[in-house]
């Protein structure tokens, strides 16, 4: 008995002898209509009531997909000016529309004794889809125009780089330009693409030392394609859902939650700016579950409206389903779309 | 006179009587002391880092403080599907001698048709992930406890569902909560008297 009472009063104190200070808090919450929306694009989607949800169920038929990332090379052109009469002043000259995505230049200074002025690229990272591929075609066109051009010609080339071996792999097209106007050049390579490696495609200018130092020209390049056949099903580029920002400033991004079934497939989300860093799916399995957020903004042309992007590759038989978030936010909130994504052949 | 000497000893009878009702009991005093020394709180509510940020619909995430940090409103803002509203309100430990135990309870629910989930969470750990959740819905509900270390915050976050095709209310919708803390673990399970 008085064991029990032991036992009973230090819990029974433990209870009831607590200091306990209590605070109030409050607050209200606003429902808002959706300032980011969901719209269906190329793929045929099942929008939700509120534009907030989306299904989407599309079948590859294809067996081509584009290696150069979307619109990186084809919403205008991309080039060089040079307007000075010394060609050394003016390898600064690198330079590409605005509206590009992905974009990085560089310019490399030369010397005399190198024969070269500098040289001059433009590049881009490369998507290839993983799958057995059965052919690689390249295609482009320049526009050369000049009013005095140099008593050298200089050199333009076409060349796949790779950033794991820091070394060019493959150069798809070298020659002097001299037909002015637009003037499309393309081909095929025997090269192939090693797995897990990342390449760029490299638009490379060397200006000569010449005699002449003084020219002026423009060299553009525009509609850069590295046209990649497979023996899978697949599809590059395809918008599978429409976003507008109809209201504020955010940034926005995708996620996903789960994968099932089989086949490549890599995702981003684009805007007229910006691009994110891809979603990639390899044999069903996400290999990287996000990306990267982007700006969307309703007082901005640019930022206002953009697109889920897909390249995907399915093997005859094989079907893909992926349910990602399209999620945004702006300081402290967050707001998350279901979005569905469900790939299949014939 | 034999009359007058009953009636006297009756009166004197009841006289007694009535008194030992009322003081016939054994007394005893003890004296008994105290002091109140008033302290600033050890616990107190703070502004996140998104306090006063943009929200939605061009709202903004607002916080009110009382005076001393004691009291605090939040105006927050949620659509379709899934908002989570991260760090704007803050639980602190300013108390650099000892921690605290921590629990917020429902007073007033969202109670709205339209919301499928109103949930306030809270990340202990600081390890990106909610160790405690509280339903805003369920009136009287109760959270886990939550130690407060000495010196140390925590974020009270929250997460709204409204699913799509229900229809947005236009007026905003009120809810209220309390903060409990107490030195001892488990000091919070105590009865709050009302």
């Amino acid at each position: 008995m008085l064991a029990f009472l032991v036992l009973v009063v230090p819990s029974a104190q433990f209870v009831y002898s607590s200091l306990v200070i209590e605070y109030p808090a409050s607050g209200s919450l606003r429902e808002v209509p959706p300032p980011l929306r969901l719209y269906e694009a190329e793929a045929p989607g099942m929008l939700g009531a509120n534009n907030t949800s989306i299904n989407i169920s599309y079948m590859l038929t294809g067996n081509s997909y584009d290696a150069v990332p979307y619109s990186s090379f084809d919403d205008g052109f991309d080039g060089w000016r040079y307007y000075e009469n010394d060609p050394q002043g003016v390898l600064e000259g690198y330079w590409w529309e605005d509206g590009y995505i992905s974009l990085s230049g560089r310019d490399v200074p030369g010397s005399w004794l190198g024969g070269y002025y500098g040289w001059h690229l433009i590049f881009n990272n490369l998507s290839f889809l993983p799958g057995e591929i059965t052919g690689i075609e390249w295609s482009y066109r320049y526009s050369l125009t000049y009013s005095w051009y140099p008593s050298t010609s200089f050199e333009f080339s076409l060349e796949i780089y790779d950033w794991n071996t820091s070394s060019v792999v493959a150069v798809l097209d070298d020659f002097n330009p001299s037909e002015t106007g637009w003037t499309s050049r393309s081909g095929s390579t025997e090269w192939r693409p090693e797995p897990g490696h990342v390449y760029a495609i490299v638009l490379l200018l060397r200006v000569p030392y010449g005699w002449l130092l003084s020219y002026s020209y423009d060299f553009f390049i525009d509609d850069v394609h590295l046209t990649v056949y497979t023996s899978s099903y697949s599809v590059e580029n395809l918008e599978v859902a429409n976003v507008t920002c109809l209201e504020g400033a955010y940034n926005a991004w995708l996620e996903v939650e789960t994968v099932s079934g089989s086949g490549n497939a890599s995702i981003i989300l684009i805007n007229g700016a910006y691009s994110t860093t891809k979603i990639t799916i390899v044999n069903g399995v996400p290999v990287s579950t996000s990306t990267t957020s982007i700006p969307f903004n309703s007082s901005d042309i640019l930022l206002r409206t953009g697109s889920i992007v897909i390249d995907a590759s399915l093997d005859s038989g094989e079907s893909l389903e992926a349910s990602l978030i399209l999620a945004y936010g702006s300081g402290g909130v967050e707001v998350r779309y279901p979005v569905r994504l469900y790939l299949y052949t014939p | 006179m034999n009359r007058r000497k009953i009636l006297l000893g009756a009166l004197l009878l009841a006289t007694v009587t009535v008194s030992m009702l009322t003081y016939a009991g054994v007394v005893v005093v003890y004296p008994i002391t105290g002091q109140i020394t008033e302290v600033a709180p050890p616990v107190i509510f703070e502004k996140g880092d998104n306090a006063d940020e943009p929200g939605l619909g061009g709202n903004t995430l607002t916080v009110s403080l009382g005076a001393n940090k004691t009291s605090a409103h939040v105006s927050l803002q949620a659509t379709y599907q899934t908002t989570f509203i991260h760090d704007v309100l803050r639980v602190s430990n300013t108390d650099n001698s000892q921690g605290y135990y921590i629990k917020i309870a429902v007073e007033d629910t969202i109670s709205a048709s339209e919301i499928s989930e109103a949930t306030l969470h809270v990340d202990q750990d600081g390890d990106g992930t909610y160790d405690v959740s509280l339903d805003l819905t369920t009136s009287g509900s109760m959270s886990d406890e939550i130690f407060l270390d000495k010196g140390a915050s925590v974020s009270l976050d929250f997460k709204i569902v409204i699913p799509e095709g229900a229809s947005l209310s236009d007026s905003p919708i009120s809810f209220s909560l309390k903060l409990l803390y107490s030195p001892e673990s488990g000091g919070t399970n105590v009865n709050i008297p009302p």
